[in-house]
């Protein structure tokens, strides 16, 4: 079973990553922190051997349900990070990528030793909502790690406190915070759109008035916002940050709380 | 063999004493002093805070008296000598394991007025180069030197004694590293053109900012400033235009009223599209309104903000140095038993040579009278030497081990009593002085 041997040896690495983050911050080495980015780009790459493996489990897992949704957001999460890793000096945020990264690829695992198979109506608009969404959700909590981490950053320095240095630059926060939020806005409005076509094939109508399509109407109002705010009206990196991570929490919850609450 | 250092630092010499020993070229300073016949190796570090001569010597009686008469007469300039009663009470003086341990001190900044500042491993660096190039350093301070670099190092790595800023323009790059993500691209805007602006932007250009602007009352002054460091002169009519090309901005300037107000910064945010301001207030009184630090985009650092950090900084440095101690400790106990093999070396080797010659002999009486052929000869021959080796591995083995610990010295003492190996009549003694000849 190479694809359940795949998604272990990632979930090792994520989590491998997510010590070496925290070591890092602890005792101020940044060859640790080169460590966990290495690690974490081991892990990305046997979460891709795994998700490339999935094939090969009877019955075949499906990406629709949420542990799989969840891992294939870590997935997209770590390698938006690694992507940004190019550009900006933001080594610090991968205190907050790699657990979440560990986590999700955690729960993927747990549902691959029982995968269930899952019959849905429309597979096609099904899977590209879900997989547009994850990619979104996964992009946008990147921004949302970035622009809390920024809040935190920016009011230590402007209160005049102790700044934890190996935390990137505020520049850095900000770059990635945008970055990820254009990008985050633009998968899930695709998302949203596909989620519209696939009620709208299964139900006939565009719209079902449930928590979790409110929710994330809601949640997609708020990084709209944000992203109008910061490309079209140049408003300030803090109000952007606190608008892009509340969008966030909001679409965690259409996502994850939804289901406990309907 | 002993080590032996003389000198003052800024803990026991004044400024005005120190300066008499500025030594530019360490060269003939160093030839002369390894001349002397008592002096085996010699370094010396002149800093502005502190003059130290570290030699190695076999009298150190003797070494003493040089070291003191060069330190007195010869190594100050003719003419501003100090009287005994000005040099005495600034010198120290210490001896062996004492002397390892200053020198790694000094070399990891622990000594220093400003604990944990860099420069110093660097002047122990081109102390020590200047004497091997003289000649004067050879393997034992050139090993003492060598492990008081790496022990330079750990401490760096291992703790914060150099990681903070302590100086107000240090902590005000550091602080504009938490903020951009590299000085490079940003563009500076510095008001006022006296000393403090002077230091500053020598410290961020250092930093790597490459775009500066100054702008002064005093067009000309701002000019002149402006020509060696290859930045734009300007008037202070033209600070709109300017605080919205900037990123930085440093303010050093006199006037009783804030130069930068709330309303001015704001208006340049908006131009500059909420892309952040660090805005450095150096001048007293305060040449930025303390109001402009509540802008969302703004982050306002005066005098006592900077000063503040910087004695906090200072502060935990100096808690840094408990830590650095302990590695300091290990790292001499390392040296001084690495000190302590060399010592054993020409014990192990008498040891060996004696029974070596006592074997010899004894084979030669015995087989004189005897006539046995060749073969015979080499396997008696090999027999007594595996027979000295045997009985010779276990002692030695152990002196080689032993000498690593603290009572290493004492086993090495025990071992020529037992041996006799001090006693020119004793057997296989000739062969100390055959070696000694070769």
């Amino acid at each position: 079973m190479m694809g359940l041997l795949f998604h272990q040896l990632a979930t090792v690495a994520y989590l491998l990553a997510a010590l070496l983050a925290v070591l890092r911050v602890i005792l101020r080495k940044d060859s640790l922190g080169r460590a966990a980015v290495f690690a974490l780009g081991a892990g990305v790459l046997l979460h891709t051997g795994g998700f490339w493996k999935l094939h090969t489990f009877d019955p075949m897992p499906s990406m629709n349900s949420l542990p799989m949704a969840l891992s294939f957001m870590a997935w997209v999460g770590a390698l938006v990070y690694l992507g940004l890793l190019f550009w900006v000096r933001g080594q610090g945020l991968i205190l907050v990528v790699a657990p979440a990264a560990f986590l999700g690829c955690v729960s993927g695992l747990l549902s691959l030793y029982a995968p269930q198979p899952t019959e849905t109506l429309h597979p096609v608009w099904s899977h590209l909502h879900v997989l547009l969404s994850s990619a979104g959700l996964a992009t946008l909590g990147v921004a949302a790690g970035a622009g809390l981490l920024y809040i935190g950053h920016h009011r230590a320095i402007k209160r005049k406190r102790r700044v934890v240095r190996t935390l990137p630059p505020l520049e850095s926060l900000d770059r990635v915070n945008t970055v990820g939020l254009g990008v985050g806005f633009l998968l899930l409005t695709f998302g949203l759109f596909t989620g519209m076509l696939w009620v709208y094939a299964t139900e006939g109508r565009f719209w079902e008035a449930s928590l979790h399509a409110n929710a994330t109407l809601g949640a997609w109002v708020l990084c709209g916002a944000a992203t109008l705010a910061r490309f079209g009206f140049n408003v300030g990196a803090r109000p952007v940050a606190f608008l892009s991570a509340a969008g966030f929490a909001l679409l965690v919850f259409a996502v994850v709380g939804a289901g406990a609450f309907s | 063999m002993n080590l032996l250092l003389l000198g003052m630092s800024h803990r026991t010499a004044s400024l005005d004493l120190r300066e008499r020993y500025a030594v530019g070229d360490l060269g003939p300073a160093n030839e002369k002093l390894v001349a002397d016949p008592d002096i085996e190796e010699c370094v010396i570090l002149s800093t502005c805070n502190r003059v130290e001569v570290l030699v190695l010597t076999r009298s150190p009686a003797a070494a003493r008296l040089r070291l003191r008469s060069f330190v007195e007469h010869e190594l100050p300039s003719e003419f501003q000598r100090p009287t005994p009663a000005e040099l005495e009470p600034a010198l120290y003086e210490l001896s062996d394991a004492e002397a390892v341990r200053h020198v790694f001190r000094v070399a990891c900044s622990v000594d220093s007025m400003i604990v944990g500042e860099p420069q110093i491993l660097g002047q122990v660096k081109d102390a020590y180069r200047a004497a091997v190039a003289t000649g004067s350093c050879g393997p034992i301070l050139s090993r003492l030197y060598q492990r008081a670099f790496s022990t330079a190092k750990r401490v760096r790595n291992e703790t914060r004694i150099g990681e903070r800023g302590v100086s107000v323009a240090r902590v005000a790059v550091d602080l504009a590293k938490q903020i951009f993500e590299s000085l490079e691209d940003k563009a500076a805007l510095l008001i006022g053109a006296g000393e403090m602006i002077e230091l500053a932007l020598e410290r961020l250009r250092s930093s790597g900012l490459r775009s500066a602007r100054i702008a002064n009352r005093t067009p000309a002054r701002a000019a002149a400033l402006a020509a060696r460091f290859e930045a734009s002169a300007h008037g202070l009519d033209e600070l709109p235009s300017l605080l919205e090309q900037s990123d930085v901005v440093l303010t050093s300037i006199g006037g009783d009223s804030p130069l930068l107000t709330s309303q001015v910064v704001a208006e340049a945010l908006r131009d500059r599209r909420h892309r952040p301001l660090f805005v450095i207030d150096i001048g007293v009184p305060r040449n930025v309104a303390p109001e402009v630090n509540q802008l969302d985009s703004v982050y306002l650092y005066d005098l006592d903000d900077l000063s503040g950090m910087a004695e906090a900084n200072a502060d935990e440095r100096r808690r840094e140095v408990a830590q650095a101690e302990d590695i300091v400790l290990e790292e001499e106990q390392r040296f001084e038993g690495w000190l302590t093999a060399l010592a054993a070396v020409p014990t192990i080797r008498t040891l060996r040579a004696r029974a070596e010659a006592i074997r010899a002999a004894e084979l030669e009486r015995g087989l004189a009278s005897l006539e046995w052929s060749r073969d015979h000869l080499d396997a008696v021959e090999s027999i007594t030497r595996a027979i000295i080796n045997k009985l010779l591995h276990a002692p030695l083995a152990r002196l080689r081990q032993e000498v690593d610990r603290e009572e290493g010295l004492a086993h090495l003492e025990a071992a020529r009593v037992l041996f006799a190996l001090d006693d020119a009549r004793a057997p296989g003694a000739e062969a100390d002085r055959r070696e000694e000849d070769e």
